[in-house]
């Protein structure tokens, strides 16, 4: 096994220990970790972690960064309400008016980044303050109830046992996971977050990779704003605004490289069901949600301290 | 007398920048399969030159033939389209990707599922590259093994191979032995080697080392202010003529023009 595939797979893996740690610290410190009940809220909320932990990943490996996730989140979820709700037309319609929105969203981060050479940190700034004013403008800061009955299902309902949410998390997961490991797509995205002018000279349009990228994460947090609603059965405009630091934490934790280049969905996965993990886990030992936030902010630096220095030691040998 | 038609000539090829005359009535010659050295001070219009040669600049006056048909090159991509591949510095390698990515990159092979999506074909790019590594004896710890975990050397070869592997003709390679150790410029020497006696590849080499020039060229072209001044083959000449060639610049007086221009 060559040494660079040890590495990237121990990398990807690397989340897996610390999160059987977790488990089992929890199992001992919680009596009600282990129960049905908080193990399905557990993935319900992964999942919605998870979907823009996905559609980040992908945009970080390309080099640049999503910060929109998490307002978007919110933003599709009140286009959605708006849709399925307000206007009265079919649910399904209301899904595809979030995800496209958040494509959409996600294409004018892509192309503004790239075409202009504003920074995607700038560039998605900018929009996660547009579109979280424009929720709550829109919804005069009150949430929509009253999602038709199917709708709810897709955040609330089972198949053979498994949550509905959770199956579509594990899908996207898996689109993903295939188009970066199997396409000239994926072996692109990469390549230009690896190195751009090298992408470049090869005849690869590194802009067109990262507008894919950044679409590509807007559209996650369309789903997961559908997700978020039909588990609440409202929409919001402030839904998602902790979800931005939880998604980055979970990508970080999951060993993909802030600079780009390097990353995995496994280890994204991984750092979703650790950060999704010790936020349950401090809710049952009664940690107020502030502290928790705290707790998750703390972890992102000490896993990007973490890459730091394994990178460094890497690069001495 | 019928001359075999070469790779690329270039004739009264002449460049200024301003009032400074970079290149001034070059004529140069790559024969077909050739390997020639280009040596030079800082300055004498090397650089200039093999600028030209990739489309980047433009001379005012004089022809460029390749294969023995006139060519304008306005672009870099028409240089490409004429096959002419440059090994730059940079290497244009992406070091977490691994070797054999690298050697794909941007013309990987595919199979279209569904008609629309393409699947990388990772077994067949893997194959083709541990054949072609073996067919031009380049050896690496293992095409699986990412490019920045490679010895400079060994990425600078691997460039190199990119460029010969794919449809390239005629290889430019600017300096490729700068700073590197004899152990480390020997893989490219012999990668050059190797693709000299496959013989589908033409090859200018810039370099400072005239030991390494003289090992692996067969013939050597020396650049001063901006003119060739010396065209020899390599088995007619030595190191020390070399060597006291550039260094007998240093007794003329200074000349008017064409210093220091390394635009």
């Amino acid at each position: 096994m060559a040494i660079h595939r040890f590495v990237a797979a121990r990398a990807a893996w690397g989340a897996a220990i610390p999160l059987a740690l977790l488990w089992i610290a929890l199992i001992f410190a919680s009596p009600y970790f282990l129960t049905e009940v908080n193990l399905h809220n557990i993935f319900l909320q992964a999942s919605i972690i998870g979907v823009l932990a996905f559609g980040s990943t992908v945009a970080m490996i390309a080099g640049e960064i999503d910060l929109s996730v998490g307002a978007l989140e919110g933003f599709t979820a009140v286009i959605a309400a708006i849709t399925a709700v307000q206007f009265g037309l079919p649910w399904p319609l209301g899904v595809f008016a979030a995800i496209a929105c958040g494509a959409l969203i996600g294409l004018a981060n892509g192309l503004i980044t790239t075409w202009i050479g504003v920074p995607s940190f700038i560039t998605t700034l900018a929009t996660l303050g547009i579109t979280s004013g424009l929720a709550l403008s829109i919804t005069g800061g009150n949430s929509i109830y009253g999602f038709p009955d199917a709708y709810v299902e897709i955040g609330r309902g089972r198949i053979l046992g498994a949550p509905i949410s959770a199956i579509v998390a594990v899908a996207v997961l898996i689109v993903i996971w295939f188009t970066l490991r199997f396409t000239r797509l994926g072996l692109r995205v990469y390549a230009v977050g690896g190195n751009g002018a090298a992408a470049r000279e090869l005849g690869i349009n590194p802009r067109r990779i990262r507008t894919v990228a950044l679409t590509l994460s807007g559209a996650c947090a369309g789903i997961a704003g559908v997700l978020v609603s039909a588990r609440l059965n409202a929409a919001n405009g402030t839904f998602g605004q902790f979800d931005l630091l939880d998604a980055i934490a979970a990508v970080v934790i999951g060993g993909t490289a802030l600079t780009g280049g390097v990353g995995s969905m496994i280890g994204t996965a991984f750092g979703v069901l650790i950060i999704v993990s010790i936020r349950n886990g401090l809710d049952l030992l009664g940690v107020s949600p502030f502290w928790q936030t705290a707790a998750v902010g703390a972890m992102i630096l000490v896993a990007a301290v973490l890459h730091r220095l394994t990178a460094l030691r890497w690069w001495r040998r | 007398m019928i001359e075999p038609i070469d790779a690329i000539a270039v004739q009264h090829v002449t460049k200024r920048f301003g009032a400074v005359t970079a290149l001034r009535d070059i004529n140069l010659r790559l024969g077909k399969g050739e390997v020639l050295g280009l040596i030079g001070d800082n300055g004498a219009g090397k650089s200039t030159l093999i600028k030209i040669l990739t489309g980047y600049h433009r001379p005012d006056s004089g022809r460029i033939m390749i294969d023995g048909n006139d060519v304008a090159l306005h672009s870099v991509s028409d240089a490409r389209e004429f096959g002419i591949e440059t090994v730059y510095q940079d290497l244009a390698l992406v070091g977490e990707l691994a070797v054999y990515e690298n050697m794909f990159l941007g013309r990987e092979i595919v199979l279209n599922l569904f008609g629309m999506i393409p699947i990388l074909r990772r077994r067949r790019m893997r194959e083709t590259t541990v054949q072609y590594l073996s067919e031009i004896r380049l050896r690496v710890p293992s095409v699986d093994e990412k490019v920045a975990a490679l010895s400079g050397g060994q990425r600078q070869a691997i460039a190199v191979a990119r460029s010969a592997f794919s449809s390239a003709r005629i290889l430019l390679l600017d300096e490729p032995l700068a700073a590197m150790g004899a152990r480390e410029g020997a893989v490219i020497l012999d990668l050059v080697r190797q693709l000299k006696a496959r013989g589908d590849v033409s090859i200018i080499i810039i370099a400072h080392n005239y030991s390494q020039i003289v090992s692996v060229c067969d013939r050597v072209n020396l650049l001063q202010h901006g003119a060739i001044t010396f065209d020899k083959k390599t088995a007619d000449t030595t190191v020390e003529e070399l060597t006291q060639l550039v260094a007998s610049e240093y007794r003329l007086p200074p000349a008017a023009e064409g210093r220091d221009q390394s635009v």
